[in-house]
């Protein structure tokens, strides 16, 4: 099997260019260089940990950015841009405060904010979590949080040698999905590895195929990875066990699953155990919240 | 692959299994039995998985599970799982204690038998034979399905439960 790393280089050089190039076309477009300007401070802002910022970056772009998706890939290109690139510099990240000043002055060509839309945005998560990642995703593409505009997100962390939480987790994540029937298009479920140096995403793919093939396996460099679990405050660790290979070590680490409405808000964590009955009620008062007025008739929702 | 082919390894050590499981030695071995055992399928390449059951004792006395032997894989052995924070973490535990007219669970996420470094790929409807060691000496030989954890998801949650 491929080493990760070499893998992991490859694909990083791979998305630089394929993410560059859009961006510099673009700026024949003023809003859309405000835009991808706004992106990029929110990509330096991710990879430097400014949540703040980016928070408020994604503020900005929801209350004052008309909803095309050329501007939503504009703006997602080129945080994914600066987000590498911020990962791959060895210089220290801007502060925080240059970033936020930044951020207000690449947004003064954008349309003035609407007072009642900034009122109704939601802010970033009340417990702390961040939910952002920028990782590879088991079919070799890159995938981040706001790729998933139309659907959840339901999101667990693990790692495929894992004997018992993992497998039990992801059945729960398999039998949440066939439950919700027709509704599971509308939610991504993601299954991030904090073992990279293991999980080759061949592995990853066979992996999660085996409970259920919609269920996407992701993982990173290890710097990646290490910041998607920070964001989402997971915690691991390895364990090794003298009398074993020391390649076959396990890894404690933080078990539930991450819900995210599409667009990428947190909105909830099941913690390890939650019965699949209750998760997949939440999941359909969400979808059923989200649904469009005349929209499909509700009563599949209460089945 | 060929999927109805028997397991020829496995119906060796099944054979062997029976035969001890006929000859096993008295003691606490006869006041237990096991219901409800499987051994979950490991996805491909997985390195470990685990064996769950429910063990009852109809004896007066506690008798303590002191540890696990199977041939399919090389190390087997007790273990369970502390939520800490949020957090599971796995570690072997010396003995799971089975009190008098009352049962030991081993399921999904706490007790079980866990077999480390699989010798061979398990498929699901293999039997696998698991030696459990007592705390006097004696031994009990079951016979353990290998499930396919999609398939049997839906009885899981039942199965513990369900026996009165």
């Amino acid at each position: 099997m491929m080493p990760f790393r070499t893998l992991t280089s490859a694909l990083v050089a791979a998305m630089s260019i394929a993410l560059s190039t859009p961006a510099a076309s673009a700026d024949a477009d003023p809003l859309r260089a405000a835009v991808a300007a706004l992106g990029n401070i929110n990509g330096r802002a991710l990879a430097c940990g400014h949540t703040e910022v980016v928070s408020r970056a994604k503020a900005i772009v929801i209350a004052r950015v008309a909803k095309t998706r050329e501007l939503g890939e504009a703006f997602e290109q080129a945080t994914s841009a600066a987000f590498l690139a911020q990962g791959q510099q060895k210089t220290a990240c801007p502060p925080r405060a240059v970033l936020a000043v930044e951020l207000e002055v690449a947004a003064r060509p954008l349309n003035p904010p609407n007072a009642h839309q900034l009122a109704a945005t939601p802010e970033t998560p009340e417990v702390g979590i961040n939910p952002r990642y920028l990782l590879q995703a088991a079919n070799g593409r890159a995938v981040m949080d706001g790729d998933f505009k139309d659907r959840f997100q339901l999101i667990t962390f693990g790692y495929t040698y894992c004997p018992d939480i993992c497998p039990t987790t992801l059945l729960e994540m398999a039998a949440v999905l066939k439950q919700l029937g027709d509704d599971a298009a509308k939610v991504q479920a993601l299954f991030i590895s904090v073992d990279p140096e293991r999980d080759t995403l061949a592995l990853l793919r066979t992996y999660t195929e085996f409970f259920d093939a919609r269920i996407l396996g992701a993982t990173g460099s290890p710097e990646l990875v290490k910041r998607a679990a920070d964001n989402f405050k997971v915690r691991y660790e390895r364990v090794i066990d003298p009398r074993l290979n020391p390649a076959h070590y396990a890894v404690d680490h933080s078990a539930g699953m991450y819900l995210l409405s599409p667009g990428g808000q947190f909105l909830t964590k099941f913690p390890y155990g939650k019965p699949v009955g209750e998760i997949v009620a939440r999941l359909r008062e969400e979808i059923a919240r989200r649904a469009p007025a005349d929209g499909a008739p509700m009563q599949g929702v209460a089945k | 692959m060929n999927r109805s082919k028997p397991n020829l390894i496995l119906a060796g050590l099944l054979a062997t299994a029976i035969n001890a499981g006929i000859a096993h030695a008295a003691g606490a071995a006869d006041q237990i039995t096991v219901n409800d055992a499987y051994i979950r399928q490991a996805p491909p390449g997985a390195m470990a998985t685990g064996a769950f059951m429910v063990i009852r004792n109809a004896g007066p006395d506690e008798v303590r599970v002191v540890k696990a032997a199977s041939t399919v894989s090389r190390f087997t052995e007790l273990h369970t799982h502390l939520n800490e924070g949020g957090v599971m973490k796995m570690r072997q535990v010396k003995d799971i204690p089975v009190p008098p007219g009352g049962e030991a669970v081993l399921k999904p996420g706490g007790l079980h038998v866990m077999l480390i470094e699989m010798r061979l790929s398990l498929r699901e409807g293999d039997m696998v034979p698991i030696t459990l060691g007592l705390d006097d000496g004696s031994s009990k030989v079951i016979s353990v399905p290998v499930r396919n954890p999609s398939s049997s998801a839906g009885s899981m949650g039942g199965m513990v439960g369900h026996k009165h």
